[in-house]
């Protein structure tokens, strides 16, 4: 579904340039439950966004179910996202002053098929929110605030969710009972990529992806999970990823 | 690829942001607003101003289509004065004048006695007397109210008739009729014929309906005892030349009266079409100074939208990138935030409109205000309004727009 050629990330700041993604090479298929980990600034968010086409790599080669994405034009990475990319976020993005309905609705302002109220109301009930429809996000616990940005994530029927830190900002027995709602939606057939910097929310992954400086330095099922070199995280940055940058 | 039009959801967005954030809106809003209101209001004051004036002016004065001649010179001069101590002009120059001046159809005459005692219905009180040609009313155009003004038998045989006005009529004989009544003026019997309609105030704010008006016959020989005229009122066949009327005139009556400059002129010599071209002048600058305060508001207003949008872009950055993560285009993104630009400042078009329209409205009635509303400048402002808002909502849309989702994401956690 997703694979990621030689990919290369380099932003300027100010006179010097970053390299955010060195040379990522990567493939997901379709179904799997991928989690993405790294310290800050080791470019996990990077790679979300590079997989969610919200950013367009410097070098490499994206290809989602076999379409080139990296080269298109701003209106067709648009219509890609509402389609087939669901997003949730660690701040959860809703619009305040909006209810959770509209809130679950506003994919469908930019859609050529937009889901109905009834669609909307169905993906609701299926992340527990359905009582809650009518209420403001500053109404709602960050749970019910999070389960309502899923809830808009799925209006669209996406293939693909990419969540970056979806439970940094709530509480562990809230975090757990999302990344509950995040492994029945795997279980029913929907890719899930999550970036996260707990090992607790990485391990209800199947696989893990360990990212530092740019790079990946380990990529392992969660069976082999303890083969993976999980204390690679956080550690110096190889000499190659240093000539990189 | 979708081809939907990002305009209808523009609309609806901006729609329900001005709903929720009415705060924002009205600060945005406010000084676009104040500022059509203001140039709807001080060009209001600027065109009931000039009626205004013009109006009072045309009071005083009578017709626009006339010369008037006082006596006295320049030094003297003034719109009303207070004697009648210049004799320098005679009913032989007025007749002179129409007979030699091709431009003049008819003559008027009138003299005058300011401060004249008046005793009537057992009250009194001074007024202005004037003995005037029968022609005065219908050369000045002044309607009569009640009764008919005297005619040229009357002139001839010396009646004892008096056309009054508005003010005499209500002060001494309040709601009863007026004509026919008595009227002692400067010590002498008068029946009253006939009441003027009300004229309102003068330029100066006086009141041009407390006169009384005689045959000129009847006030030369049994009111002033003299010859001399206070004024004349020379009506033009053809207005539009009036300059050179006028010439004409000063040129005749220098000859008579034997004047070579550099000695001074002993009469004077007005034209209504004159003091109003300068009233308008006045006018006009002021009106332009006025269009410029409100146009300067305008502007402020301008540059707050603008600054106002930047803030709000950079504000709901989050917003931007959570739109642009579910699908939104960057198109959709400019149409959105221009789309609150230009709605805010329609909305601030219409209520400044609409406070000003009802504010002139109720001004010009209630308060004794001279307003008057100039429908091509209120819609004309209102118009340069929303240009004015959509020219200052683009740049901050634009900027929205051009922001990358995965920048407006990254800042905005």
């Amino acid at each position: 579904m997703i694979k990621l050629q030689q990919v290369r990330m380099i932003y300027a700041a100010g006179s010097r340039s970053v390299t955010a993604l060195d040379g990522v090479s990567l493939e997901i298929e379709a179904g799997e439950f991928v989690a993405i980990v790294g310290t800050s600034g080791s470019g996990k968010t990077t790679l979300l966004q590079i997989l969610g086409a919200l950013d367009v790599p410097s070098e490499g080669a994206y290809l989602l179910n076999g379409v080139r994405v990296d080269g298109l034009p701003d209106a067709a990475l648009s219509a890609l996202r509402n389609r087939t990319i669901g997003f949730v976020f660690q701040n959860f993005n809703l619009l305040p002053r909006t209810t959770a309905l509209e809130n679950v609705l506003t994919p469908g302002l930019y859609a050529d098929a937009p889901p109905s109220v009834a669609d909307a109301e169905n993906v609701m009930e299926r992340v527990g929110m359905l009582h809650r429809r009518t209420h403001y996000p500053s109404e709602m616990s960050g749970g019910e605030q999070q389960r309502v940005a899923i809830a808009r994530a799925l209006v669209m029927r996406p293939s693909l969710v990419l969540a970056d830190e979806p439970t940094g900002n709530l509480d562990a027995t809230t975090a757990q009972q999302i990344m509950d709602l995040l492994a029945d939606l795997h279980r029913a057939g929907l890719t899930i990529v999550l970036v996260t910097h707990d090992p607790l929310i990485a391990a209800r992954a199947e696989r893990t992806i360990t990212i530092s400086d740019g790079r990946i330095v380990s990529d392992g099922l969660r069976n082999s999970f303890s083969s993976a070199p999980l204390a690679a995280v956080g550690k110096k940055p190889s000499a190659a990823t240093e000539s990189a940058s | 690829m979708n081809n939907r039009s990002v305009w209808p959801n523009a609309l609806r967005l901006a729609v329900r942001t001005i709903r929720r954030a009415k705060w924002q809106t009205l600060a945005m809003g406010a000084t676009l607003a104040v500022g059509v209101l203001s140039i709807t209001l001080t060009v209001a004051t600027g065109e009931g101003a000039r009626r205004g004036v013009e109006k009072s002016f045309r009071s005083m004065l009578g017709a626009f289509d006339v010369l008037l001649i006082q006596p006295g010179g320049p030094a003297m001069r003034g719109m009303a004065r207070q004697g009648n101590s210049v004799t320098t002009l005679t009913a032989d120059d007025i007749r002179a004048l129409s007979t030699s001046v091709p431009n003049i159809r008819e003559a008027s005459m009138a003299q005058t006695e300011f401060k004249a005692p008046v005793d009537a219905a057992g009250k009194n009180g001074t007024t202005t007397l004037f003995g005037v040609t029968p022609n005065w009313f219908s050369i000045r155009g002044d309607s009569i109210a009640a009764g008919a003004p005297f005619t040229d038998d009357d002139s001839r045989t010396m009646s004892r008739v008096a056309v009054v006005g508005a003010d005499i009529a209500r002060t001494y004989f309040g709601s009863a009729n007026t004509v026919g009544q008595r009227i002692r003026v400067s010590g002498i019997d008068f029946t009253i014929v006939g009441v003027l309609a009300a004229n309102g105030a003068g330029p100066g704010g006086f009141s041009l309906d407390n006169l009384v008006e005689i045959p000129l016959e009847t006030a030369r020989r049994r009111v002033f005892n003299r010859e001399n005229i206070d004024l004349a009122t020379l009506k033009l066949a053809r207005p539009e030349a009036w300059a050179t009327s006028q010439s004409a005139v000063i040129e005749l009556l220098r000859k008579r009266h034997q004047i070579r400059p550099p000695t001074l002129d002993d009469f004077q010599v007005t034209s209504p079409q004159a003091i109003i071209a300068r009233v308008a002048t006045v006018d006009s600058k002021l009106r332009r100074a006025f269009f410029w305060v409100g146009f300067l508001a305008l502007g402020i207003g301008g540059v707050v939208v603008a600054n106002l949008m930047y803030a709000a872009a950079a504000a709901r950055r989050s917003e931007i990138g959570m739109r642009r993560a579910v699908g939104a285009t960057s198109d959709d993104i400019l149409a959105q935030f221009w789309a609150e630009a230009v709605l805010i400042a329609l909305l601030a078009a219409i209520t400044g409109t609409v406070l000003g329209v009802l504010l002139i409205q109720g001004g010009a009635s209630m308060m004794r205000v001279p307003l008057a509303l100039s429908w091509p400048v209120t819609l004309g402002t209102a118009a340069i309004t929303l240009a004015l808002g959509a020219f200052a909502g683009y740049f901050p849309a634009r900027r929205a727009a051009a922001l990358s989702p995965a920048v407006a994401l990254r800042t905005s956690a």
